[in-house]
């Protein structure tokens, strides 16, 4: 909303300096952040919030400075329409359901010629730009008081009888500023005979719009339903400065006083007699409307000690009368405002009218959280892990969990199980990611230059269906610069720090496009899948032009969880175990893990490392010991015979000679 | 046998002030003082003696001893100060070998920060989905259908052809507030919760709008919340994250799902208030959007709003951590350069 300052001190005198006003204002719910300088006078640029559209007009506004200023407003004086002549008739049938509240008058003998300067000013301030005094004082009520008027040409009318009512779809329909449109269907439109003159609440028609040689007029000023704006302008993508306010629900108790205040600028500025009115009040004018509060209740809320008679004179400036008895605090809303319904309502504005910043500050009391709460979340798993993949060398990336279709199919990901958006911003946010290794590929690519890169993102991945969506937290990272054993030995460290042992480790086979089908493993415990790991597929990196070699896993965090255990202490041994280098000679294409764990699982062998392995040839460190004593060479030779046995008997291996 | 241990002792004493260099003491002291050395070998001798000499010879040999200890001890004391207060060159300015740690990202930094802030306050953490129904995301937080107040939210929405929800139904939360509602229909006050969690918007995105961002959302409920105790929760935790010395104001808003609504602004952390080239001359930065829950998002959610009350509020993270880090695009966070991570 723009409020040029000149307009507003037509109704309030405003002694603070701009730039504190305008905090001011932002402070009790107006917020202006700028203001803008039209022909070097200053015009506020106002972010109205959608419940206040009372601060859709300059005497809005007004009012909420001569509440911060102290001063007393002056609202445009308006009698009541009297004398009416009755030469020009008019009937409007009117529905409850389209217009919560209309009134209208025509008027006879109007001179049609430019608006007064003062009030061309004004309109030009806030960015209109003057036609003629007819349609310049519609706008100028408008803005001045915050509900939408228009002028018709009366004598334009095929019939004095006009009918609201809602369009079936498809009427054609020209606005005053010639554009042609097609209607859609529960528009709400004015008809006279079978002619559409009025798209209500959002533009009027060509047919019966002021010309120059316009005599005679009628004007209206209703107040229509805001959904049905709302619907017709969002389909023809059509909003105005009248559609903007009647989607907000403007107040529907002061459509007289704008037809008065309309009826008195035109008789001033163009002549003519006020002939026939129209007057369809709001079916609650009659009743009170009024919000009780209790004084302990509002300040053990706010946390204040507010008086009662502090209470009164704050609400008066802003136009609430109150009555007292007791405790309780009888509250008549005003007519501006519609946006009052219960008492936490009027907590708001009595908070905002003492000002937030003048409260003090507490902490709750009371109590803590007593319930394990739904949807809870161990955070300190995922710092772990990610601590863990810190010290292990690793750099953490977040990235956006929206990709394009091109990168899934860079990364030979199925594009059937990604769930899309029907409206991205973008192409390149359509798609929820399946995986995290896209960012993490296109991450190496953006660090062309860095020799010794290792990347980590811990996030969610997302997997279709929509209306089943699963969404799964992984744990992803990417090495340039590890060699297979390497990389390996950081998903190791992992596992062993989380007391997860005896994996096992399955080729990829199946077809996971992103992954080299040979040289990637799964991982798996038992019939769960922990994650995978290894090369990624040579397609996939030519797709993203990355000439590094690349290592990289993906694990599933919800797994880990489910498999971690707690660390337990255990007593140093008490006997030195014995140590021993065997060199070994083993057949092609034998899983050194599988000969590895084979040795271990023999008893009294406590350890088993991997020393060197140089063709056929595998050197393997042993660690002999028992929990009660110290081994003798004897007892030694004993295991060693059983070893040898085991892995002549399952690998073919033996000694090297 | 009193002559040899004197002309032992003497010997040994000449070969130790003239040793040259410390590896000569070292063979020196095993000679001599050694377990097998020249002293032991006298003392095991000690026996064959008339009981009368014993004890005289016996402390002869152990003074003899004490002095030859001390005289190495001194040479050794005397090449280690030669060599420690010498003319030795040594480069004290050779950079140093990094060891190779990786770093968390400056948004987990922040996010632990203030996950650890509000622990401290009572709350628990809470995760939930991002895939969200209109229902939690707008309904229950008192968002009518076809109100502008949805507006302020652009919405993207998912492609439901071929299930059984309608256009519209599902879609990204556009903020993390979509928990309140599961959390407090499944659970009976009093509670203090937060949820970190990431949020969509139809943005453009540019310098201060991403697509996809973060937030952390806050809610408390029960029987006596007053909206001191909003502003007092507010400014804690603000001043725990950006310091003692930051500035803090509070503004009336509105948010369909408080009454009042609060927004909160904070000083710039590059100028502190006086407007700068990062704060784009406003000195002023909105973190922090809360109020008292709306007594309809209360009944929604079967709690009785007569009896309790609460507040919420949302932590922008994305722009906590531009602010935290003084980085004026948002989109660095989302930059993988190793060189801006070995910033954070």
């Amino acid at each position: 909303m723009k409020a040029p300052i000149l307009w507003l001190e037509d109704y309030v005198k405003i002694n603070t300096p701009i730039k504190q006003l305008m905090w001011n204002l932002t402070e009790i719910g107006l917020t202006c952040e700028s203001y803008e300088t039209v022909d070097n006078k200053p015009v506020l640029d106002i972010e109205v919030t959608p419940n206040r559209p009372d601060w859709l007009s300059i005497t809005g506004i007004a009012r909420e400075i001569a509440f911060l200023e102290d001063s007393e407003m002056a609202l445009p004086s308006s009698k009541k329409l009297t004398n009416l002549d009755g030469s020009l008739p008019i009937e409007v049938s009117l529905d409850p359901k389209l217009a919560s509240a209309y009134a209208g008058v025509t008027i006879s003998d109007i001179t049609i010629e430019p608006s007064p300067l003062w009030l061309q000013e004004r309109l030009k301030l806030v960015g209109l730009r003057p036609i003629n005094n007819i349609v310049d004082i519609t706008n100028f009520v408008m803005f001045e008081l915050g509900i939408p008027t228009h002028a018709f040409d009366y004598d334009k009318f095929l019939t004095k009888r006009l009918k609201m009512t809602l369009s079936t779809g498809g009427e054609d329909f020209e606005s005053v500023d010639n554009i042609s449109y097609k209607l859609p269907k529960d528009a709400i439109i004015i008809k006279d005979k079978n002619r559409v003159i009025d798209l209500c609440g959002i533009k009027g028609g060509a047919n019966t719009g002021i010309s120059q040689t316009t005599k005679n007029i009628f004007i209206h000023v209703p107040v229509y339903h805001p959904v049905l704006i709302r619907k017709t302008s969002q389909t023809l993508k059509l909003s105005s400065d009248a559609s903007y306010i009647y989607e907000r629900s403007p107040s529907v108790f002061l459509v007289d006083k704008v037809l008065t205040r309309v009826t008195d600028l035109v008789s001033q500025y163009a002549g003519g007699k006020p002939s026939c009115l129209v007057n369809y009040p709001p079916k609650t004018l009659k009743q009170k409307r009024e919000v009780n509060i209790d004084l302990d209740d509002l300040n053990n809320f706010l946390g204040t000690e507010i008086l009662a008679n502090e209470l009164i004179k704050m609400l008066k400036r802003i136009g609430f009368a109150t009555t007292i008895s007791g405790k309780k605090i009888k509250c008549q809303i005003p007519d501006h405002r519609c946006d009052i319904n219960i008492k936490e309502d009027l907590y708001e504005e009595i908070a905002r009218l003492y000002r937030y910043n003048s409260f003090s500050k507490t902490l709750p009391g009371g109590n803590a959280t007593q319930y394990q709460i739904p949807y809870s979340y161990d955070r300190e798993f995922e710092i772990l892990l990610k601590n863990m993949l810190s010290s292990a060398g690793f750099f953490e990336i977040n990235s956006s969990a929206l990709t394009s279709k091109d990168t899934i199919i860079k990364a030979n990901l199925n594009l059937e199980i990604h769930i899309r958006i029907a409206n991205p911003a973008s192409l390149e946010y359509e798609y929820m990611r399946t995986s995290l290794l896209p960012s993490l590929i296109s991450a190496v690519r953006a660090n062309t230059n860095a020799q010794e890169l290792r990347l980590f993102e811990f996030a969610k991945i997302y997997l279709g269906p929509v209306d089943e969506a699963k969404e799964i937290y992984k744990l992803s990272a990417v090495s340039c610069d590890l060699d297979f054993r390497e990389l390996k030995g950081v998903i190791d460290f992992l596992l062993d720090r989380l007391n997860i042992n005896d994996i096992e480790i399955k080729p990829v086979i199946t077809k996971r496009g992103i992954w080299h089908p040979t040289r990637a493993g799964i991982i798996e415990k038992g019939d769960l899948e922990i994650g995978i790991f290894g090369e990624l597929h040579p397609e996939v990196l030519r797709n993203f032009s990355i000439k590094k070699d690349l290592l990289a896993f993906e694990l599933d965090i919800r797994s880990l969880k489910k498999l971690v255990s707690p660390s337990i202490f255990k007593p140093l041994p008490k006997y030195p175990p014995q140590i021993e280098d065997i060199t070994l000679t083993i057949r092609e294409n034998t899983q050194l893990g599988k000969i590895i764990k084979t040795i271990k699982e023999v008893e009294m062998v406590n350890n088993v490392y991997l020393v060197d392995t140089f063709g056929n040839f595998v050197t393997l460190r042993l660690y002999y010991s028992h929990p009660q004593k110290t081994l003798s060479d004897q007892e030694v030779e004993k295991i060693r015979k059983q070893v040898l046995k085991e892995i002549e008997e399952k690998f073919q291996a033996a000694v090297k000679s | 046998m009193r002559e040899e241990i004197i002309n032992t002792k003497n010997t040994a004493l000449a070969q130790i002030m003239d040793a040259v260099a410390e590896e000569e003491l070292e063979r020196l002291r095993i000679e001599y003082l050694g377990r097998n050395g020249k002293i032991n070998n006298l003392l095991s001798r000690i026996k064959e003696l008339d009981p009368s000499e014993r004890k005289n010879l016996g402390s002869l040999i152990n003074e003899s001893k004490k002095t030859i200890e001390d005289a190495i001890k001194q040479r050794i004391n005397e090449f280690t100060s030669k060599s420690i207060s010498g003319s030795e060159w040594f480069d004290l300015s050779i950079p140093g070998i990094l060891p190779r740690i990786g770093n968390l990202h400056a948004q987990t930094k922040v996010l632990t920060k203030i996950l650890d802030i509000f622990s401290f306050l009572g709350y628990r953490i809470a995760d939930g989905p991002e895939i969200e129904k209109d229902y939690y995301n707008f309904e229950i937080l008192n968002f009518p259908k076809d109100h502008p107040a949805r507006d302020a939210q652009q919405t993207m929405f998912f492609d439901t052809t071929g299930t059984k929800n309608k256009p519209g139904e599902l879609i990204p939360r556009t903020h993390t507030s979509a928990m309140q509602g599961r959390i407090m229909e499944k659970t009976k006050p009093p509670f203090r919760v937060v949820v970190p969690g990431r949020c969509f918007r139809y943005e453009q995105v540019d310098a201060s709008h991403g697509v996809d961002f973060w937030q952390v959302e806050g809610f408390a409920v029960d029987e006596d919340i007053r909206f001191t105790d909003l502003l007092g929760t507010i400014d804690f935790v603000l001043r725990e994250l950006f310091g003692q010395g930051v500035k803090i104001r509070f503004a009336t808003t509105f948010f369909p799902f408080v009454e009042p609504g609060v927004d909160t602004y904070i000083s710039c952390t590059a100028c502190n208030g006086k407007g700068c080239g990062f704060c784009k001359r406003s000195g002023w930065s909105e973190v922090m959007p809360a109020g008292m829950i709306h007594p309809n998002v209360l009944n929604a959610c079967k709690i009785d709003s007569e009896k309790w009350r609460g507040f919420a509020f949302a932590i922008g993270l994305s722009r906590a951590v531009c602010l935290k880090y003084q980085i004026d695009d948002i989109r660095i966070l989302y930059n993988p350069d190793i060189r801006i991570l070995k910033q954070y």
